[in-house]
């Protein structure tokens, strides 16, 4: 399925600012298209609605669409889970009686720290906020190519 | 379209000041860790927040000693048996009765369950006994077997949930579950092989097992239609669009609170 100009363009800038594996997952989203799924005709009509017979389909994602639906895909995957993250480290505060706690994520066996899922202030999903403002703007941040004649 | 030089200058900026903070949100290692994390903490907290009166919350280091305060919290960063007791072990949650010492449970992340057919299966967070965790900590670590008083599965994607997704709990919960007991004369729900401590009561059916207990999916996503017909039967909520949702976290939270209020029936 093609893929507009404005989500490639997205695509090449998070592969670039280091995020290659969710660009690449992105890509592969908008190539397969949108998830629906589709009923199959009931063969017992007294099937209840939630007997439904379906099936999921891929379908293409109309132009004009693709990049809100890309600002959505990068919403689920960076603001949300940061967001329940600072959530969890507030609420650990708060059973601990302190106003927060870091959490780590550590090997069970080396007991090496993973990479940090926040290196903010405890319980800070402030920038996560700030993207997702950002994100919900994007949408309207763009501009017809300039054609050059030859 | 294209972007514009502002969008573009500003989109870069904002992902390299998102990837300084928050690198281990995108690593795709770390894939799940926050709703997992997430999950585990809303059901810490709502026994918390709601239960209070009866049941004390505590945060827990490896080797069962109370969180120092100004602490880190440290959850493992992928499946796991119980390690052997360290204070630098991954922790856990604590729940325990204010005045039934027998009634504690242990609220871990990634934990690793022994099923029958000696397969393991991991459980993004899951409920055990501490009469259980303790004595599998305090000899050597291991894995638990039996059902989990709770066992819930993250899924942070999009879309839906096929219907496979939900064969698959449904397949875990059948290798895990004692309706066969191991020793003929126990009836147990929960038992683990160091000390051969067991928790529990047997159910006649397999149904009835997991009537009791808090077990899910929840995803970011939906979940396919006839998922939730085989999910109902036997006991399995679907929480989808948990993020987005609060009605959802809510249900599922309502549903803990139900399994620890009556724990004694277990």
């Amino acid at each position: 399925m093609a893929i507009s100009d404005d989500v490639r363009h997205v695509i090449s800038i998070l592969e670039e600012e280091g995020f290659a594996a969710l660009a690449g997952e992105l890509l592969t989203e908008m190539s397969l298209g949108r998830e629906v799924e589709k009923e199959i005709a009931a063969v017992d009509d007294r099937a209840l609605d939630s007997d439904r017979d379906t099936v999921l389909r891929r379908v293409p994602i109309d132009e004009s669409d693709q990049l809100r639906t890309a600002m959505d895909f990068l919403r689920f995957r960076l603001v949300l889970p940061v967001r329940a993250f600072a959530e969890a480290e507030r609420i650990a505060g708060q059973i601990a009686g302190k106003g927060g706690t870091r959490i780590r994520f550590v090997d069970p066996e080396q007991r090496q720290e993973s990479e940090p899922l926040s290196r903010r202030d405890i319980g800070d999903a402030s920038l996560a906020d700030e993207l997702d403002a950002f994100l919900e703007r994007l949408p309207e941040m763009t501009s017809p190519p300039i054609v050059r004649d030859s | 379209m294209a972007l514009t030089t502002t969008a573009e200058t500003e989109l870069r900026n904002i992902l390299r000041s998102f990837r300084a903070a928050h690198g281990g949100a995108v690593a795709p290692t770390s894939e799940g860790k926050a709703l997992e994390v997430w999950v585990l903490m809303k059901l810490a907290h709502t026994v918390h927040q709601t239960l209070s009166a009866n049941w004390q919350v505590t945060l827990r280091r490896g080797d069962g000693s109370l969180l120092p305060v100004g602490s880190n919290f440290d959850l493992p960063s992928q499946r796991s048996k119980i390690q052997p007791s360290s204070p630098t072990a991954p922790g856990y949650v604590l729940l325990e009765h204010r005045r039934h010492a027998d009634r504690r449970l242990e609220l871990r992340g990634s934990l690793q369950w022994m099923g029958r057919s000696g397969a393991k299966h991991e459980i993004d967070v899951s409920v055990l006994p501490a009469q259980i965790g303790e004595a599998i900590r305090n000899n050597g670590g291991g894995y638990p077997h039996g059902l989990p008083i709770a066992a819930v599965e993250c899924k942070d994607k999009g879309g839906f949930g096929p219907l496979d997704e939900t064969r698959q709990t449904l397949a875990r919960m059948y290798d895990l579950v004692l309706v066969t007991q191991p020793i003929s004369s126990w009836s147990c729900r929960v038992f683990e092989t160091a000390t051969y401590t067991y928790w529990g009561r047997k159910s006649s059916r397999y149904v009835s097992f997991f009537k009791k207990g808090t077990f899910g999916i929840v995803r970011a996503g939906q979940f396919q239609s006839g998922a939730s017909t085989l999910a109902s039967h036997y006991s399995i909520g679907h929480y989808p669009g948990i993020y987005d949702n609060a009605r959802v976290i809510r249900r599922l939270e309502a549903s803990f609170r139900r399994t620890v209020a009556t724990i004694s029936d277990f």
